[in-house]
């Protein structure tokens, strides 16, 4: 927090128990509000039996709005969750704590390839929060309590353009790994890190694998999607991104900004999917994004004929 | 929405029910069973084909 606030009452210094953060393990980067400017929040509404359920988190990390989406990282190695010192102003010799010092969190991504930087690079200059698990399975957040008296369970937002990477090299004695380093915002305050409910596994939380399409074959009812995973290691190549659904596609006429469900959607060859759509007014242009089955593709347009 | 999966091809339900068999043939030149799967994902009775007595 930028400033230190004081009060007159004695605080209370009995330990009332509960968890206690863990190591790092996993940090899901979440959008701070999503494309209906609402928070991205966990509300007490959303736990069952006093867990997330498996569906809410399937739902939040394939989510067809990439505003609402949950972006788990890969296992995190050498995490170091740290509040540099205060800041201080010496008076007559003695050091006075202006301000607290600014909370990072740095880590590594082992076994990943260079080009993993480029579906992380939003997060520099984008208005990103997170959620972390740690090694006893607890995912936590920032407890925030609404003017409703409600509780809800907010990513700890991040300081924009704090994000950092730096992909390090291979040597003889050391594997590559790719850095990463952030700070949160200083109005975020350790008092308010809590956990969920329920224990959660790292495996719950699998980010989608970016991936692009391209449009072939259009027709008044529909299209063909070629979608290849983006971030395959060698140039050229275009690895399919098989098993993905109709659920997972999403198509928008963007002329009349009219959303169209498609009625059908074949996977013939790996990755290549044919997409029966109603009859399209020709010259509109469609725009086509998809999420699910373990990727994503960002929107890509085309003009109906 | 329900979405059902036979094979590789996921069906939007109520898209196919809407359908007619013959629009749903001819725009699902791709599928090569088209018909069975139509009277399969909506549920309507297939025709039985004519005897001679």
């Amino acid at each position: 927090m930028s400033g230190l606030c004081c009060s007159n009452f004695a605080a209370a210094t009995g330990n009332p128990g509960g968890v206690i953060p863990g190591v790092v393990k996993k940090i899901i980067l979440v959008n701070t509000t999503d494309s209906d400017s609402e928070f991205n929040e966990i509300e007490a509404s959303d736990l069952v039996d006093g867990k997330l359920p498996d569906a809410y988190i399937e739902g939040r990390i394939n989510n067809l709005d990439a505003t609402k989406r949950w972006y788990p990282s890969v296992e995190i190695f050498e995490p170091e969750p740290v509040r540099a010192d205060p800041n201080t102003d010496t008076k007559s010799g003695i050091d006075f704590v202006a301000s607290k010092g600014t909370r990072t969190l740095t880590g590594q991504f082992i076994n990943v390839q260079p080009k993993y930087d480029k579906g992380l690079n939003p997060i520099y200059c984008g208005d990103f929060g997170y959620y972390f698990i740690d090694n006893c399975g607890k995912v936590w957040g920032d407890c925030f309590t609404k003017d409703n008296g409600d509780q809800v369970l907010r990513p700890r937002q991040i300081q924009s353009r704090t994000w950092n990477t730096n992909y390090v090299q291979a040597t003889e004695t050391t594997l590559a790994y790719m850095m990463f380093s952030f700070a949160e915002n200083r109005n975020v305050r350790d008092e308010n890190m809590q956990a969920l409910q329920g224990t959660y596994s790292l495996s719950q939380f699998n980010g989608l694998v970016g991936s692009k399409a391209v449009i072939s074959g259009i027709t008044n009812t529909g299209f063909t999607a070629t979608v290849t995973v983006a971030t395959g290691g060698e140039f050229g190549d275009g690895l399919p991104a098989t098993g993905m659904d109709l659920a997972d596609f999403q198509i928008i006429d963007k002329t009349t900004g009219t959303p169209i469900v498609p009625s059908t959607v074949t996977e013939g060859a790996d990755g290549v999917y044919t997409v029966i759509t109603p009859a399209q007014t020709a010259t509109n242009t469609i725009g086509v994004s998809g999420a699910g089955g373990g990727f994503s593709f960002p929107e890509t347009t085309y003009t109906a004929v | 929405m329900k979405v059902v999966k036979i094979g590789r091809t996921s069906f939007n339900v109520e898209a196919i029910k809407a359908m007619s068999l013959t629009d749903f043939k001819r725009t699902h030149k791709h599928l090569a069973n088209a018909e069975d799967l139509y009277y399969q994902v909506t549920g309507k009775d297939k025709p039985k084909p004519k005897t001679k007595d």
